[in-house]
């Protein structure tokens, strides 16, 4: 059941968790990450904790596919209407709905 | 095919039943085919709304790399330029639709009041140097509140006596491209416009897609469980 507008009357910020090719510039607090080869799996794993529970004021969270693979589960688990969680495609790396988590739910709808 | 007189009398016996079902459960076939056929509608939004996006995203990226490419002091545009001061020039607003069914929760993306692109007309008409006009807003998408901000630099053609708009220090750090420098390439604000119309089109409407698929997808559960349930009091009843 859809909670009341109220709920969601702070979120307004768009985050980010994605290369350097993707993420917006920077605010006051920091509603990205920018992810490389370095960035440990647990860093990522916080931010997306932070932007989807942590935090108050983020509407839609927006991941790399190739980003949210390396933390898949936490991606798939999540089951919150908002903040929104949607994955993108990258520079380097397309667009693949077999592994977005949306279609994903479709498949499992439909009992495949 | 039914051949033999048995067979049509047991499809026609069949239909009879089917026919003489209590309205409980037709109402609740009917709810599920409703409720799959919005279901199947959000989803290929979802997924017209994800081709959009990448497409626009392709574009922006491609734009950016020539950019990159025909900088002639080969400047790299990426988040070495960042400016820290930042703030967001587009934000979200979760409401709720005037539908009382499913899907009532939508996001829109509105600009920032801080995303300012240009003090009120200040008049100048000494000044004999080139200007910056705002260029006419774009048309405005079904889920955007306000038109997007379209800066373009243009030579003013009547410098004496016209109101001229003036940036400031503000507009300068909430767009993004005069972090690049006054003179920046026209890719770079291809890119930009890309980029800024993924987020205000394809973005917004594959997040309400997929909320409402989520919401779908609760309701259909729920028919599913209704129609088991009933089936199995009429298994247990013996009808």
């Amino acid at each position: 059941m859809a909670l009341p507008q109220s709920a969601y009357k702070d979120r307004e910020f768009l985050a980010v968790i994605g290369d350097e090719h993707v993420t917006d510039p920077p605010s006051s607090q920091k509603n990205y990450l920018v992810v490389d080869a370095k960035t440990e799996l647990a860093t990522i794993e916080g931010a997306f904790e932070s932007f989807t529970r942590g935090r108050r004021d983020i509407a839609i969270v927006l991941i790399n596919q190739h980003i949210a693979d390396k933390i898949r589960p936490k991606v798939d688990g999540y089951a919150e209407a908002f903040p929104a969680v949607l994955e993108i495609p990258s520079k380097d790396h397309p667009y693949d709905p077999e592994r977005d988590s949306v279609m994903k739910r479709v498949r499992k709808l439909f009992g495949e | 095919m039914y051949t033999s007189p048995q067979d049509i009398a047991s499809l026609d016996e069949s239909q009879s039943i089917l026919m003489e079902r209590p309205p409980e459960l037709h109402v609740l076939l009917d709810r599920l085919d409703d409720l799959w056929s919005r279901y199947l509608t959000l989803t290929d939004a979802y997924q017209q709304a994800q081709a959009d996006m990448a497409r626009l995203l392709s574009k922006g990226h491609f734009s950016l790399t020539q950019a990159n490419c025909r900088s002639a002091s080969r400047v790299r545009h990426g988040q070495d330029f960042y400016d820290q001061r930042m703030k967001a020039s587009r934000l979200a607003t979760i409401a709720r639709g005037p539908d009382p069914t499913p899907f009532t929760t939508f996001v829109s993306i509105r600009e920032s009041e801080s995303a300012v692109t240009a003090k009120p007309f200040v008049e100048n008409k000494a000044s004999n140097e080139p200007k910056q006009q705002p260029s006419p807003p774009s048309t405005p998408g079904p889920n955007v509140h306000e038109p997007q901000p379209a800066e373009a630099e243009q030579a003013d053609e009547d410098d004496s006596t016209e109101n001229m708009p003036i940036e400031d220090s503000n507009t300068r750090v909430c767009n993004p491209l005069h972090w690049f420098g006054i003179l920046v390439p026209q890719e770079l604000r291809s890119a930009q416009t890309s980029f800024s119309a993924a987020t205000t089109g394809p973005l917004v409407t594959a997040c309400n897609a997929a909320s409402g698929m989520r919401e779908l997808e609760l309701e259909i559960r729920r028919a599913r469980k209704a129609i088991d349930k009933y089936d199995k009091a009429a298994a247990k009843s013996g009808v």
